[in-house]
């Protein structure tokens, strides 16, 4: 049902009130082409205040007006909305850009035309309408412009990048993306993954997809794939889209090369492999600290003694290390490592000896070193605590000192079983003194025509005579007595006069003159008397030996003692026969000897003393024919510490 | 005779100094008089062939030992009685010795008894012997004066030939050895066949 409206009624002041406040601009011309009529909005489309200013030829605003397509292009005065129609051609929705020149102002409008016959088919009245689409075309711009630069972007994009529909076709893809599908960017668009790629990959990726797109967040997942022999590796980051109803339209994906970084990751993990298994196949223990104090990394040794306190290795990491059972052993440790682990923060390298840590509950003698670890700048980040159980090595190099001394022992008991008829003889000279003495006294008292002083002058010289007699026993039992070795202050010149009465019957024996050229107020060394006396026993013997064959008065041995920087030296210096060149490398290996009843450990075992002393002993050809032997003990020890 | 004892000397060698001592005194406390030596070097210097006496000396000593000293007696032709002690004596270096004409080896260390029995005897040895020699002296000229065949006899008659076996033995006459023999005994200045044998033995025929 519609309603009758009496027309008539309408007057034409009320009608042209409301034209002039529609929103869309009308304006008025007559068939000439002079402008009649314009509305309010028709005025502001083309940046006018009034009426007045605009009752004029549509040529006059040749001058005012430059009128341009969509695309750019000048229109010349005849091709402008109102010439068209006073030509008798229609317009509608002709858009165009509407440029003021003299206010700088440009819209974007919309022109329609239409053509009103007065009576009498005169007064042809043509009506333009007008939409301002400006803020339509703007946005349609910056649209257009947003899409070309992400489309540059994405293109340029090293990484292949795609978009697809809900289907999984494609509907872009990039340049790196076609490069990779050996296909132009068209070539891709309306197809699947399967369809590119093959079954093999297409129909993970199909799947993938679908999980992508159930998704709100992106998702990611790594894809290796054989490139021609070479393995490449991808890092898949897929997330859906939401088209302009928020329904799921698809998806982007990027398909990231990680092959270099993944290579540098496996490197890198490698290393850190390595690293941790060598850690782990020490037999020390080593945490790694933060520079605070609280553990940041262990080795198997630490995860076992913590484990032995039944704490987890997670329970460990981030504890303060001080405040672990390990440190119980007194308040002392922990202080002293407290403050040890401040100082190597601060940059030093810190060696404790013998810090009693608890383990298996009781006291355990470590050697620990606490040394500051340091990033690329070169500022301390972690600390590196690592500590050597020294109680076993202390016990193994207590029994290697055993099995050495034990050694050392039959050596000389082999070296006095050499010289026993010597040492008889050496014996049998006090004795047989004394038994002169003491017939001589007999013989005496027999006649009955000595005084009491002649008698006391000769138990005088039977006293010497049985002292003589117990210090060379005295000193033989020294000799080859078992004891530990100890380390005392003694005085090398004593030692060298010792060995050389030990000795004394052996140069009678092979006569050779033997010297000594000590150097006076040496300095004391820190040595085992017996040994190093052993040593030089040793020495005399094989000077001796090798004199043996010599004529009478060729056969000559000097012993000197000098002091030196670290301590002394030693030399015996013979006039034998020499040793050749080619066997001297081998003079103090164990079982080389150049004698037919020798053992071949003398030198060997020398050397081991010598070396267990911390000195060396070396053998080099005297100039002057025969072997120099030398050797040298250090000065007693500095106080062990840091 | 008392004169003569006095003369005789012990000489003792030994490197060591106490040795030397305490043996002097014994030999002084047994009636002995003595001179030490430290090395056999500085006995050998010193010593004469005319001195009367005998030798004690070490067998072990710096530069020259006891056995290497009576070797040098023997190249010098002495004849001084000599008696090595030794602490480490070995059957090698006794034997050794002996051959080389050493008297007595002793052991140290020594009974003092011994040691003075074993000196003086070996006192009396260079005694006789010095004898001996002194004896030898005329004799020796006289056997220089025999003729080649004189000598010849005379050795067997030593032997304790009779003048018969010895013409036998020579092919020559009886009466021709009983010339000879009245020479011999003529020349020698022996009363008796005995005495012209022990003047044979003294002088040295065997």
């Amino acid at each position: 049902m519609t309603a009758t409206i009496n027309e008539p009624s309408l007057e034409l002041a009320q009608l042209r009130s409301a034209v002039d406040h529609v929103a869309c601009g009308v304006v008025l011309s007559d068939a000439e082409g002079n402008l009649l009529y314009w509305n309010h909005a028709a005025l502001r489309l083309h940046g006018y205040a009034t009426v007045e200013e605009v009752k004029r030829h549509v040529t006059d605003f040749a001058k005012t007006f430059v009128f341009s397509t969509p695309n750019g292009k000048v229109l010349g005065v005849t091709d402008w909305p109102l010439p068209k129609m006073l030509r008798g051609e229609e317009i509608e929705n002709y858009e165009l850009w509407v440029e003021r020149t003299d206010i700088k102002r440009k819209w974007f409008v919309s022109y329609s035309g239409a053509r009103v016959n007065g009576s009498e088919g005169k007064d042809q009245l043509i009506v333009l309408t007008m939409h301002d689409m400006t803020a339509r075309k703007e946005a349609e711009n910056r649209l257009h412009n947003k899409e070309t630069i992400l489309r540059t972007m994405i293109d340029e994009i090293h990484d292949p990048v795609y978009i697809k529909n809900a289907d999984g076709k494609f509907m872009f893809v990039n340049q790196a993306m076609a490069r990779l599908g050996k296909r132009t960017t068209d070539e891709w668009i309306g197809k699947d993954s399967n369809e590119v790629f093959g079954p093999e990959i297409g129909n993970e990726a199909l799947e993938m997809d679908k999980r992508a797109m159930e998704s709100a967040y992106p998702f990611t997942y790594e894809k290796s794939s054989d490139a021609g022999g070479l393995m490449r590796h991808y890092l898949i980051t897929k997330c859906r889209w939401l088209d302009g109803d928020g329904k799921v339209g698809g998806l982007v994906g990027i398909s990231r090369d990680i092959t270099s970084l993944k290579d540098a990751e496996q490197v890198v993990r490698d290393g850190e492999r390595h690293v941790r298994e060598v850690m782990d196949s020490l037999s020390v223990v080593v945490v790694v600290l933060n520079v605070d104090g609280r553990v940041y990394e262990m080795n198997r040794m630490a995860r076992e003694i913590f484990a032995e306190e039944g704490l987890k290795t997670a329970q460990v990491i981030g504890t303060p290390l001080t405040s672990l059972q390990w440190f119980s052993a007194s308040p002392e440790v922990r202080e002293t490592m407290v403050h040890t682990i401040s100082r190597a923060a601060e940059g030093q390298r810190i060696h404790l000896d013998n810090v009693a840590l608890l383990h298996h509950g009781r006291a355990i003698l470590y050697d620990v070193v606490l040394a500051p670890m340091h990033d690329q700048a070169g500022i301390v980040n972690h600390l590196i605590l690592s500590a050597v159980d020294v109680s076993e090595r202390k016990v193994a190099e207590e029994k290697s000192q055993e099995h050495q001394a034990q050694l050392a022992h039959l050596e000389r008991v082999q070296t006095m079983g050499h010289m026993a008829s010597g040492l008889a003889h050496e014996l049998n000279q006090p004795l047989a003194a004394i038994v002169n003495y003491a017939g001589a006294c007999r013989q005496i008292i027999a006649g009955g025509k000595a005084g009491m002083t002649d008698l006391d002058s000769v138990f005088g010289d039977i006293l010497t005579e049985a002292t003589r007699a117990g210090a060379i026993i005295r000193r033989l039992r020294g000799f080859v007595q078992k004891q530990r070795p100890q380390a005392v202050a003694v005085d090398i010149n004593s030692l060298v006069n010792e060995a050389m009465r030990i000795f004394s019957y052996e140069f009678r024996a092979a006569q050779v003159v033997a010297r000594q050229n000590l150097e006076a107020n040496l300095p004391y060394v820190m040595a085992d008397p017996v040994q190093i006396t052993q040593v030089l026993v040793n020495l005399l013997r094989n000077a001796v030996d090798a004199m043996r064959d010599l004529d009478t008065g060729n056969k000559r041995l000097t012993v000197c003692t000098e002091s030196i920087r670290e301590g002394v030296r030693v030399l015996v210096v013979d006039s034998g026969i020499g040793i050749p060149q080619e066997q001297m490398g081998k003079l103090f290996d164990a079982f080389y000897t150049t004698k037919a009843n020798g053992l071949g450990i003398g030198l060997a075992l020398c050397r081991m003393i010598i070396e267990n002393h911390g000195g060396q002993i070396s053998g080099q050809t005297n100039p002057q024919g025969g072997m120099i032997f030398s050797f040298t003990l250090r000065h007693g020890e500095q106080s062990a510490g840091e | 005779m008392k004169m003569m004892e006095l003369e005789k000397m012990v000489f003792v060698v030994d490197d060591d100094e106490a040795m030397r001592k305490s043996t002097q005194l014994l030999l002084s406390a047994g009636g002995l008089k003595s001179t030490t030596f430290g090395s056999a070097d500085d006995f050998l210097h010193f010593y004469t062939p005319d001195k009367p006496g005998c030798l004690i000396v070490d067998l072990t000593m710096p530069g020259m030992g006891g056995i290497e000293l009576v070797r040098q007696f023997r190249k010098r032709e002495w004849h001084i009685p000599t008696i090595i002690v030794s602490g480490t004596g070995t059957i090698r270096t006794a034997v050794e010795g002996m051959k080389l004409g050493v008297v007595d080896f002793l052991e140290k260390p020594a009974d003092p008894d011994s040691l003075l029995q074993k000196v003086r005897a070996a006192l009396e040895l260079d005694e006789r012997q010095r004898r001996l020699a002194s004896d030898r002296e005329p004799i020796a000229k006289k056997i220089g004066l025999l003729t080649d065949r004189e000598r010849e006899i005379l050795q067997m008659l030593v032997r304790g030939l009779a003048s018969k076996q010895i013409a036998a033995e020579l092919g020559i006459a009886m009466k021709t050895v009983e010339n000879h023999r009245a020479n011999l005994m003529h020349k020698m200045g022996a009363l008796n066949s005995a005495d012209l044998t022990r003047m044979a033995v003294t002088g040295g025929i065997e």
